[in-house]
């Protein structure tokens, strides 16, 4: 339905690239109940998405069972998966934590890889195509409605006070592990919902596509949007399913840059380390830059952002961590704080 | 039984490997309580510093891993500058995701600029094969275990015999309190680092040799099975990050030998977790008392 009336206004591409931005919102979203809520440090996001997208695409490739089961039934496979591995891993801190959740997702992934059943190491080919735009937007509006209400509900609240100082709230009642335990899951429940939307809207799976690669990134869009907040989570994965995309064209890679350079100016702005004389250095930069891509041309340019992808990522993540920890939404927090205060006329 | 033994000493060349990497991350760790993901990548950089070396220069075996030490000391060093000391006090998630960050930044620019490809590391030394008694050894695998022993060696007598590795283990103990003892915070940090690095480097010439080919993606899984046997000897112990990497080295080995070569890195991570479960301090860590 809205399929068909975007149509009129948008390439069949662009409308991928917009499915794409819910498939990682729901993605996003969940990740941040665990880390940006709870203050637990996952890595292994691309884990659960591995395996509900598998045993969704199981079921409908082998029992043609209809989608919406098949995926609610990889929604809940992932959340045993959720609590078979939080149970035991919730127990460790910090560090500890981010490793062991990073190796079970590599567990999965090179179980997959042995698994024949669904194509093992050649990759999951002929799934059938029953995930489209539509679909899409109406699972990542429900994840994202459930989510959003879970935070704000007692258990959300819960989940924050953990974050904030675990021995505190366990001190005040609540049963941290618990709590722990039961983001995890719920974490690992809408990785799966994802993972079943992804695999059958491309049609295929590949273990590969659930490495570490794919949970940074997932963790790059919260890191980036802004930890523990959903709008943040969205945000982050608005911006980074569009930016890779937008470096494959001439004109999305100047446009990147400027938009990076007016961000960057906005935050050193917002820090007090803004001067005149810095902006106009900013501004010197950026137009030698558009020089550089206008001197050596556009097919070098296009060819080698392609490859810089990931230097990009590295080096956004690296930077949004030393100057700008709170992510973009805690910039745009803070850049609306003088404004609500003259509205209100203090 | 033979067969057991040959594996054994086949797993050891590997197991030195991962122990040299797993001191570098257990000092960095013991010093600043990060886990340094920027390690693995480190070591991707020495192998290909020893192979320009050997291209570019021509240089031997000990001059190559002479510059490998040096260079990577000093990118070591100014990783901790640049990346890592503006967020020292920072939440450790933030220490964590910036340290996610230089790893992939370091993985990815080697790809830019010296292509995915592996590239054939060069035979430093000719091959040869030694029998002794039922076993066989290459001169390669010896020259491995000698190199970093001897690595080792020095490591630890700077960590526990000179006024700097005093320095070292004063601030992993408490860092205010050796500051107010007039330790210089930073200085020791740094040399941690490039004492690390340096590791990290030879391990990346040993590890090209062990493997005979290098990639800019190579250092990412030997560095997280160094972690892996740093966390099972007990992260912050020296002579558990030995015991860890001769252990996963040795377990590794042999699971291959036995026709699993595709669960090869799946067993470490499963290794990790029973240790994690059973004891997670490690075997040699000790119990650490959580403060309020």
């Amino acid at each position: 339905m809205m399929e068909q009336l975007l149509l009129n206004f948008l390439s069949s591409y662009q409308i991928q690239v917009l499915s794409f931005i819910g498939i990682f919102t729901i993605l996003a979203i969940s990740l941040d109940i665990v880390n940006g809520y709870t203050g637990q440090f996952s890595i292994g996001h691309a884990g659960f998405m591995a395996v509900g997208g598998y045993v969704a695409a199981y079921l409908t490739f082998y029992h043609q069972v209809p989608f919406i089961l098949a995926t609610l039934a990889g929604a809940f496979a992932a959340a045993f998966f959720g609590l078979l591995i939080g149970i035991p891993t919730l127990r460790l801190r910090g560090d500890y934590l981010a490793i062991a959740t990073l190796g079970f997702a590599e567990i999965i992934r090179v179980a997959i890889l042995n698994l024949d059943v669904v194509g093992g190491a050649r990759g999951f080919a002929g799934i059938a195509n029953l995930s489209n735009f539509d679909i899409v937007l109406v699972f990542t509006l429900v994840s994202f409605v459930l989510l959003f209400n879970f935070t704000r509900s007692a258990y959300g609240r819960a989940l924050q006070s953990i974050r904030e100082d675990e021995i505190a709230a366990e001190c005040m009642g609540v049963p941290t592990t618990y709590f722990k335990v039961l983001a995890f899951v719920i974490a690992a429940f809408f990785a799966g919902i994802a993972g079943s939307l992804y695999g059958h809207y491309l049609m295929f799976l590949h273990p590969n596509d659930f490495g570490l690669l794919r949970s940074i990134e997932i963790l790059l869009m919260i890191v980036l949007g802004g930890m523990g907040n959903l709008w943040g989570a969205f945000l982050g994965a608005i911006v980074l399913s569009i930016l890779p995309e937008a470096l494959r064209t001439y004109n999305g890679i100047v446009y990147t840059i400027i938009v990076v350079y007016l961000i960057g100016v906005v935050i050193s702005y917002q820090k007090g380390r803004y001067s005149l004389l810095k902006w106009i250095t900013g501004i010197v930069i950026a137009g030698l830059t558009v020089a550089a891509l206008l001197i050596f041309g556009k097919d070098i340019i296009v060819k080698y952002a392609g490859q810089m992808r990931m230097i990009i990522y590295s080096v956004l993540l690296i930077l949004m961590m030393l100057f700008q920890s709170s992510g973009l939404i805690g910039l745009a927090r803070d850049l609306a704080k003088p404004l609500s205060r003259k509205l209100r006329g203090a | 039984m033979e067969q057991l033994i040959q594996q054994i000493v086949n797993g050891l060349a590997l197991g030195f490997i991962y122990a040299l990497i797993a001191l570098g991350y257990t000092l960095v760790y013991g010093i600043i309580r990060l886990i340094n993901f920027a390690h693995g990548d480190i070591i991707m950089v020495g192998a290909y510093i020893a192979l320009f070396s050997y291209l570019l220069l021509g240089f031997g075996f000990l001059p190559s891993l002479l510059i490998a030490m040096v260079l990577c000391s000093i990118l070591g060093v100014t990783i901790e500058r640049i990346a890592y000391r503006p967020i020292r006090e920072a939440p450790r998630i933030t220490a964590l995701i910036t340290a996610i960050g230089v790893s992939f930044l370091l993985e990815y620019s080697f790809q830019l600029f010296f292509g995915p490809q592996q590239r054939a590391f060069p035979e430093f030394i000719k091959t040869r094969y030694f029998k002794l008694g039922l076993l066989s050894v290459t001169n390669e695998q010896l020259l491995i275990l000698g190199v970093a022993i001897f690595l080792m060696l020095i490591l630890n007598y700077i960590v526990m015999k000179t006024k700097t590795g005093m320095a070292m283990r004063a601030v992993s103990f408490d860092k205010d309190a050796a500051r107010l003892m007039g330790i210089n915070v930073d200085n020791t940090i740094s040399i941690t680092f490039a004492i690390g690095s340096s590791l990290a480097a030879a391990a990346g010439m040993l590890l090209g040799m062990y493997y005979q080919q290098i990639d800019p993606l190579m250092g990412f899984t030997p560095g997280l099975k160094a972690f892996i046997s740093a966390v099972i000897g007990g992260i912050g112990s020296i002579p558990g990050a030995m015991v860890g990497g001769l252990v996963l080295g040795i377990t590794e080995v042999f699971v291959v030998s036995i026709g699993y070569s595709t669960l090869k890195d799946g067993v470490a991570f499963l290794l990790l977790i029973l240790v994690l479960l059973i004891r997670p301090r490690g075997i040699f860590g000790e119990k650490v008392v959580e403060k309020v």
